[in-house]
C-alpha cells in the first residue's frame, strides 16, 4: 500500500485515537486533576513502568488461569459441536447447553464455583463458561459449511460418517474453529480476572479490585491497558497462528454468516416435541445439580440442592432475594435500552456516512476488546456509585454486539437492490427507510435478544462491585457472610432472570418481525446469531481492517 | 394516458452516443472499458448490445442510467444528460437479479419507483401493469412465493410503472433456464409491443438480440469497442415463428460472424491486460 493509501485509510483513526489520548491527558493533568477519576496516558505509563515489578508477580498468574479455561472450554465447545454435528438428536440438547452456559452469569457463578472448588480452578471454570458457546456456535456453522459437492464425492466414494467428518467437515470448520478460538480470549481474561475477585491472593484481578477500592487511579487505568493489551495481543496471535494452519480460507466472518444456527428455528418438529425436550433439557440440569453433591463428596454446608433453593425462596426469608429482583432489573435493562439505542443510532450513521465508520470502527474495535471488568472501576471513578454507574456498565457490554450486527444487518441489501434505488435517484433517507432498515431489521433484533444476558452480567457486576444493591451485591454479601443458602437462591434467581429475558426478546423479535412481514425474507437475523454471543466480555471477531475481502460488506461505499 | 405520454417524450430524440470513452483504473494500471462508442437508438425502438463476457456492455448500460460516470465523449437521451434523466426518474432498469424487496408484496414492489419519485401510486396503474405482466393472481403475494420467471416479470412491471424514458434491461433473463427464458423473450416482445418504450438490452444470447431487437449491436472487449450495428427488419408484430425463418438466421449468422472475427482480433489485447 503506498503511503496515501495509508493516509487515507488510518488518518482518520489515527487523529480520532491521539484526539482521545489528547483530551484524557488534558482531563487528566488538568481538569480533574486530584478528583481521583481520569488518569493522564503520560501517568498511566509512568506508573506501569514504576509497578513493572508487581505486574511481572500477577500477569502470569492470569494468565496461566485464563489460558486453562480457554483451552478446555474451547476444546469442550469442539467436541460437543463434532457430536451434535454426526448425532442428530445431540444437537438440541447441545445447543440449550450451551444457551445456558451463555445465560448464567458469571456474577452468580463465581461465588458458586468459589465455596466448590479451590485455588484458581474457579477463575478457569468461569473462563470456560465464558468461551463455551461462541465456539461451539461457529464450530457447528464451519462444520454446517462445507461444500455439499464435496460432501456428495466424498459419500459417493463410499465415506461413512466419521470419515466425512474428518476428511471433509473438519477441514471445512477449521475457519469458524479459529474465529471462535480469537474471539473468545477477551472472554476468557474476564473469567480468569472475575473468578480472582473473590479469594484468589494474586493476579490482575485481585490488583483491580485493590486499586479500586484504594481509589488508586493510575493503578486503576494501568491494569485496564494491560488487560486490553493482552487481550488484543491473544486474538491476533490466535488469527496468525490459525492463517498458518488453515492457508487456504480466512477464519469465518461471524457477522456475515448466511446460515441459521437459532434454536428456534422450524425444524419440522412439533411444538410439543419441543416443548418436551426442553422440559427434559431442564430436568437434566437439575438432576445432575442433585447428584454431583454425594457424587463428588461436596460439603452439603455450602453446596445447596435445589430443594433447598426452593425451600428458601418459598420460605419467610425468601423475600430478601425476590425484592432485589426489580433492582437488578432495572439496572439492566436501563442499560440494555441505553445499549441498544446507542448501538443502532451509531451503526445507522455508520451505515450512512461510511467515512466516519472507517474512522470509528478500529477504535470500537480496541474498546470492545477491553474486557468488561476494567471498565467497572473506570466507569465508577466517573458516574459515582449508582444506578447510572450499573446502567452505564451493562451498556457498554451490550452496544458493541448491537453496532456490529445492525451495520451488518444494513449492508445486506444486494448489490443490483442498490443500484436500482440509485437509478431511481432515492434519497440517503429512501434508501435507510425502505431498503437498509427492513433488511437491517432482523440483525438488528437478534442483536438485541442475544445482548440481553450480556446487560444482566454487565449489571450485576456493577451492583457487585459499586452500587451495593440488587442481586450481584446479595449474592457476594451472602457469599462473604458464609450465607450459603440465600447465595444460592440468588444465583439460581438470576439465571432465571436472564434467561427469561432473553426468552422474552427472542418472542418480541418473532412478533416484531412478522409484522412487518420481513419474517419471510431471507433472514440474516440469525446471521447476527453468532457474532453477538461472544461478547461476554466485549470482543468482535473481525479486525475492521480485513473486511474489504468480504465482498465489501463492511464497506460497499467505493 | 398514451397521449399524455407523447406530449412528455416528443418522437424525435432516443439515444444519442458519441466518442465515448471510459477507463478503469485497476492496482495503478488503467484499461479502457470503453473506446469510441458511437451509436444512436431511435426513440421507441429496441436496441439489443450483444458481446462476450467483460466487452463493456453493462458498463456502458450503467453510464446511460448515470450509474457510473464516463471520462469523454457525449451521452445524450431526448436531448437529456443521463443525470437528469435519472434525476427526473426517468428510467426503467430490470437487472439479472429481480432485486424484489421481499417484505413486500408484488403489488407493492411494482409501485416502488413511484414511491421514490414521491408520486401519487395510482392502483389503476399498478393494476394495469400486473394484468400488462399477467400476475393478476399474485397481486399480494410476496417474492419468496414466485417462481424465478415470475419475478423478473415483476421486476419488469417495475420498471414500466413510472412510463420511463429510457427502459434498460440487463439480462433481465440470464439466470433463469432456457426454457423460461424463451417464454419471457415472447412475453416481452408483448409486453414491448403494447408499450413501446426506448429500450436497450444487454445480453450475451445472438438469438435473443436479434430476435426482440430492431437495432442490434455486436461489442468486443478489452478495450471495449462495437464490431458491428445492424438493424433488424424482421416484421412485426414477432412470433415463435420467427425463430424457424431463415431470415432470421441469416442475421444471427451474419452477426455471429463479425463477433468471432473481431473476437480473434482482441485476444492479444486481452492477453497484454489480463
Amino acid at each position: 500500500m503506498s503511503v496515501r493509501r495509508v493516509v487515507r485509510r488510518w488518518g482518520g483513526t489515527a487523529g480520532l485515537a491521539l484526539l482521545i489520548l489528547l483530551v484524557l491527558q488534558v482531563l487528566g493533568e488538568w481538569v480533574l486533576a486530584g478528583k481521583g477519576i481520569i488518569a493522564a496516558p503520560t501517568h498511566v505509563i509512568e506508573a506501569l513502568w514504576d509497578d513493572r515489578a508487581l505486574y511481572g508477580a500477577n500477569v502470569p498468574t492470569t494468565l496461566e488461569t485464563a489460558a486453562k479455561g480457554w483451552a478446555v472450554g474451547n476444546a469442550a465447545a469442539i467436541v460437543v459441536a463434532g457430536i451434535a454435528q454426526s448425532v442428530a438428536w445431540t444437537e438440541r440438547p447441545a445447543l440449550l447447553l450451551g444457551l445456558t452456559v451463555f445465560s448464567i452469569p458469571g456474577v452468580a457463578l463465581a461465588p458458586v464455583l468459589e465455596v466448590t472448588l479451590s485455588g484458581n480452578a474457579p477463575g478457569s471454570v468461569l473462563a470456560g463458561f465464558f468461551v463455551f458457546f461462541p465456539t461451539l456456535i461457529l464450530t457447528l456453522l464451519g462444520l454446517r459449511q462445507a461444500d455439499p459437492g464435496a460432501l456428495l464425492v466424498a459419500r459417493a466414494y463410499g465415506a461413512g460418517r466419521w470419515r466425512t467428518l474428518t476428511k471433509v467437515r473438519a477441514r471445512a470448520a477449521l475457519p469458524g474453529i479459529v474465529t471462535g478460538l480469537s474471539m473468545t480470549v477477551p472472554a476468557a481474561l474476564v473469567g480468569a480476572i472475575l473468578g480472582e475477585f473473590i479469594g484468589a491472593s494474586s493476579g490482575l484481578g485481585v490488583m483491580l479490585i485493590d486499586a479500586m477500592y484504594g481509589a488508586q487511579v493510575d493503578l486503576v487505568w494501568g491494569v485496564a491497558a494491560v488487560t486490553t493489551a493482552l487481550a488484543l495481543a491473544g486474538y491476533y496471535i490466535v488469527r496468525y497462528v490459525g492463517r498458518l494452519l488453515n492457508p487456504w480460507s480466512p477464519p469465518l466472518d461471524a457477522s456475515a454468516t448466511a446460515s441459521a444456527l437459532d434454536l428456534t428455528r422450524r425444524d419440522g418438529r412439533s411444538r410439543l416435541v419441543r416443548i418436551i425436550e426442553t422440559l427434559a433439557s431442564i430436568g437434566l440440569i437439575l438432576l445432575v445439580w442433585w447428584a454431583a453433591i454425594p457424587v463428588f463428596h461436596l460439603s452439603d454446608y455450602v453446596v445447596k440442592n435445589p430443594g433447598d433453593v426452593v425451600n428458601y425462596l418459598v420460605g419467610s426469608s425468601g423475600s430478601a432475594v425476590l425484592s432485589q429482583i426489580g433492582i437488578t432489573l432495572a439496572d439492566a435493562g436501563l442499560g440494555f435500552c441505553v445499549g441498544i439505542a446507542v448501538g443502532w443510532v451509531l451503526g445507522v450513521l455508520f451505515v450512512v456516512s461510511p467515512a466516519t465508520g472507517r474512522a470509528v470502527l478500529p477504535i470500537a474495535f480496541v474498546v470492545s476488546s477491553i474486557p468488561a471488568i476494567v471498565f467497572v472501576p473506570i466507569v465508577t471513578l466517573l458516574l459515582g456509585r449508582g444506578s447510572l454507574s450499573a446502567g452505564a456498565i451493562a451498556a457498554i457490554v451490550t452496544f458493541f454486539p448491537v453496532l456490529v450486527n445492525t451495520m451488518f444487518g444494513l449492508r445486506s441489501a444486494s448489490g443490483d437492490t442498490l443500484l436500482f434505488f440509485r437509478a431511481h435517484n432515492a434519497s440517503l433517507w429512501q434508501t435507510l427507510w425502505r431498503l437498509r432498515l427492513p433488511i437491517g431489521m432482523p440483525a438488528m433484533l437478534a442483536a438485541a435478544r442475544i445482548s440481553a444476558p450480556l446487560a444482566v452480567l454487565g449489571a450485576t457486576l456493577a451492583e457487585w462491585l459499586a452500587t451495593g444493591r440488587g442481586l450481584g451485591y446479595l449474592i457476594v454479601t451472602a457469599f462473604v457472610n458464609s450465607n450459603y443458602t440465600q447465595m444460592w437462591a440468588a444465583a439460581v434467581v438470576l439465571t432465571i432472570l436472564s434467561i427469561v429475558f432473553y426468552s422474552v426478546l427472542s418472542v418480541v423479535e418473532q412478533v416484531v418481525l412478522r409484522r412487518l412481514g420481513v419474517a419471510g425474507a431471507p433472514s440474516s437475523g440469525q446471521r447476527a446469531w453468532h457474532t453477538v454471543l461472544a461478547r461476554i466480555g466485549g470482543r468482535r471477531e473481525r479486525a475492521p481492517e480485513e473486511t474489504p475481502q468480504l465482498g465489501n460488506a463492511w464497506f460497499e461505499a467505493h | 394516458m398514451n397521449l399524455a405520454a407523447d406530449m412528455d417524450h416528443p418522437t424525435a430524440g432516443g439515444v444519442v452516443i458519441q466518442g465515448l470513452q471510459k477507463s478503469y483504473r485497476v492496482g495503478g494500471r488503467s484499461f479502457e472499458a470503453l473506446q469510441e462508442i458511437s451509436l444512436t437508438v431511435a426513440s421507441r425502438s429496441f436496441t439489443s448490445l450483444v458481446g462476450p463476457s467483460g466487452c463493456g456492455k453493462s458498463t456502458l448500460l450503467r453510464i446511460l442510467c448515470d450509474l457510473e460516470a464516463f471520462d469523454g465523449g457525449r451521452v445524450e437521451i431526448d436531448g437529456c444528460p443521463p443525470h437528469l434523466l435519472r434525476q427526473r426518474h426517468a428510467i426503467g432498469l430490470a437487472l439479472q437479479d429481480p432485486a424484489l424487496l421481499p417484505w413486500r408484496t408484488v403489488r407493492r414492489n411494482i409501485s416502488l419507483p413511484l414511491e421514490l419519485a414521491r408520486e401519487r401510486v395510482s392502483s389503476a396503474v399498478v393494476d394495469e401493469l400486473i394484468a400488462l405482466v399477467e400476475l393478476e393472481h399474485f397481486a399480494d403475494a410476496r417474492p419468496a412465493q414466485l417462481s424465478g420467471g415470475m419475478r423478473q416479470r415483476v421486476a419488469i412491471a417495475r420498471a414500466l410503472i413510472s412510463n420511463p424514458q429510457l427502459l434498460l434491461l440487463d439480462e433481465p433473463f440470464g439466470a433463469l433456464d432456457e426454457m423460461t427464458r424463451q417464454r419471457l423473450n415472447l412475453e416481452l416482445l408483448r409486453i414491448w409491443t403494447e408499450r413501446p418504450t426506448t429500450t436497450v438490452l444487454v445480453t450475451h444470447s445472438m438469438q435473443e438480440a436479434v430476435f426482440l431487437a430492431d437495432q442490434v449491436v455486436v461489442m468486443s472487449g478489452r478495450p471495449g469497442t462495437i464490431l458491428a450495428v445492424r438493424s433488424v427488419d424482421l416484421p412485426r408484430p414477432r412470433t415463435v415463428s420467427v425463430l424457424r425463418s431463415p431470415e432470421f438466421h441469416a442475421i444471427c449468422d451474419e452477426l455471429l460472424e463479425k463477433l468471432f472475427s473481431g473476437g480473434t482480433r482482441a485476444q492479444p489485447v486481452e492477453e497484454t491486460v489480463g
